[in-house]
């Protein structure tokens, strides 16, 4: 073998060459498959070279790998699925028509096996919209003292609005750099979660909530991440 | 030889046209929340891509995690594909994507060694060329043994390779020349035949 640079034999016995692989499993598209048995025809080495990778092929394809039950994972995954669509279920018997947005994944089968989950959600509902108001008692209260002086940890940085919120659920393996970036992009903060079932409560900082089509716009933006798996529009607890 | 004659194998693994139909029918229906239709495609892809995926790693529950995550956004997001690929490209890209982050998660990747995998007992020479390939391959940079593992595990086109690997297609091309030519020194036997 002469093929000593990065790509390969160089002009139409190069390209030839190049195919070989895509020619041995016979994905090749019928332009090439025809290019190469022109060029085959009088080509020993890349005869021997086809011989070869389809050899290696054939080798490759002909382990048989341990196979997994499937039926177990698919349960899991099946758990998986409801447990989000029992959650979903919940929030759109309170949510109003309007805000009920379609989306790409149906999620209409009833509850099955959660009863307890509409109280848990009543609850969360409840102490979110608690927390909400001692936070902004806490921040009124303090606010003569850390306006403009200095800023804490624990100094709120943005508004959150009281209107739309998103609810949210990362990848599995997402780090912990990825969902800031993710949610610095919107503009928004998590305001609760994670939930059983890994869903975060979003709140949009006021400015990106109030634009219009802020929050749709929020909703695409997280949906095109791939860290994202699933992002819809909710209501918020109303605060006092 | 004066020609290109098929092997003999069928592709099986890549979307044939008919089996892109299929699979893109099941992905519509899987859209609208339709759960047989899901389990379906589940099962059409969970045995192709833990085939893959023992290439990569060893570790069953990390197998099991990558693909039930793939499946997962298949179902979320079904509704958003466009059909600007296979659905086998589509799908097999997430599951590499997936596979990468996890592997990375969980360390390095160590795939399954071919002595893990069985072998018909009557096979010696070709139990030791197996075993030469497993060990050959086990050798390759990750990205190389992937595109060699797309194109004759999985069948897939150059062209879906570069797009599964999210790449330019001369990429493909040119990790698969490094790749070959590694396994042609490392495969003395395999490669001795044509000599």
């Amino acid at each position: 073998m002469t093929h000593s640079d990065h790509t390969g034999p160089l002009g139409a016995h190069g390209e030839c060459w190049n195919l070989l692989p895509w020619i041995a499993n016979e994905s090749a598209a019928a332009k090439d498959v025809a290019r190469v048995e022109a060029h085959l025809h009088d080509c020993r080495e890349c005869q021997e070279e086809l011989e070869f990778q389809r050899q290696l092929r054939n080798a490759i394809r002909s382990e048989e790998a341990v196979v997994l039950a499937p039926q177990t994972s698919l349960q899991k995954l099946i758990q998986r699925i409801d447990t989000v669509a029992d959650m979903d279920d919940d929030e759109q018997e309170g949510a109003p028509a309007a805000v009920a947005e379609p989306i790409a994944i149906a999620r209409r089968e009833p509850a099955r096996w959660s009863r307890w989950l509409p109280i848990a959600a009543a609850v969360q509902g409840i102490a979110i919209a608690g927390l909400l108001a001692a936070l902004w008692t806490q921040s009124q209260s303090h606010d003569d003292l850390t306006a403009g002086r200095y800023n804490m940890l624990t100094t709120p940085t943005a508004t959150v609005t009281r209107g739309p919120v998103i609810r949210v659920v990362f990848a599995g393996d997402v780090a912990l750099d990825d969902m800031n970036r993710v949610l610095r992009a919107i503009d928004a903060q998590i305001i609760a979660g994670p939930s059983e079932a890994g869903v975060y409560t979003l709140g949009l900082a006021a400015g990106a909530a109030d634009k219009s089509g802020g929050v749709e716009k929020a909703i695409a933006q997280l949906r095109a991440d791939d860290h994202v798996m699933f992002a819809e529009r909710a209501v918020a607890s109303e605060a006092p | 030889m004066n020609s290109v004659p098929s092997s003999g194998h069928s592709l099986g693994t890549s979307g044939s046209s008919s089996s892109n139909a299929r699979e893109l029918e099941l992905l519509r229906q899987v859209a609208t929340g339709d759960r047989v239709a899901f389990k379906e495609l589940y099962l059409i892809y969970h045995r192709r891509l833990a085939r893959f995926l023992m290439r990569m790693t060893s570790r069953h529950d990390l197998i099991e995690e990558v693909i039930n995550d793939t499946l997962w956004t298949v179902w979320l997001k079904a509704g958003d594909f466009r059909g600007d690929s296979l659905v086998s490209t589509w799908i097999v890209g997430i599951t590499y994507r997936r596979a990468l982050k996890a592997l990375r998660r969980h360390g390095a990747p160590r795939p399954m060694l071919i002595e893990e995998v069985a072998v018909a007992p009557d096979a010696q020479l070709e139990d030791e060329n197996r075993q030469w390939l497993g060990q050959a391959l086990a050798e390759l940079p990750l990205e190389q043994r992937m595109v060699m593992e797309f194109s004759y595990l999985m069948g897939h086109s150059c062209e879906e390779i570069a797009q599964i690997m999210q790449c330019p297609v001369n990429t493909v091309k040119t990790r698969m020349f490094h790749a070959r030519e590694k396994l042609r020194r490392s495969l003395p036997r395999l490669a001795g035949g044509n000599k």
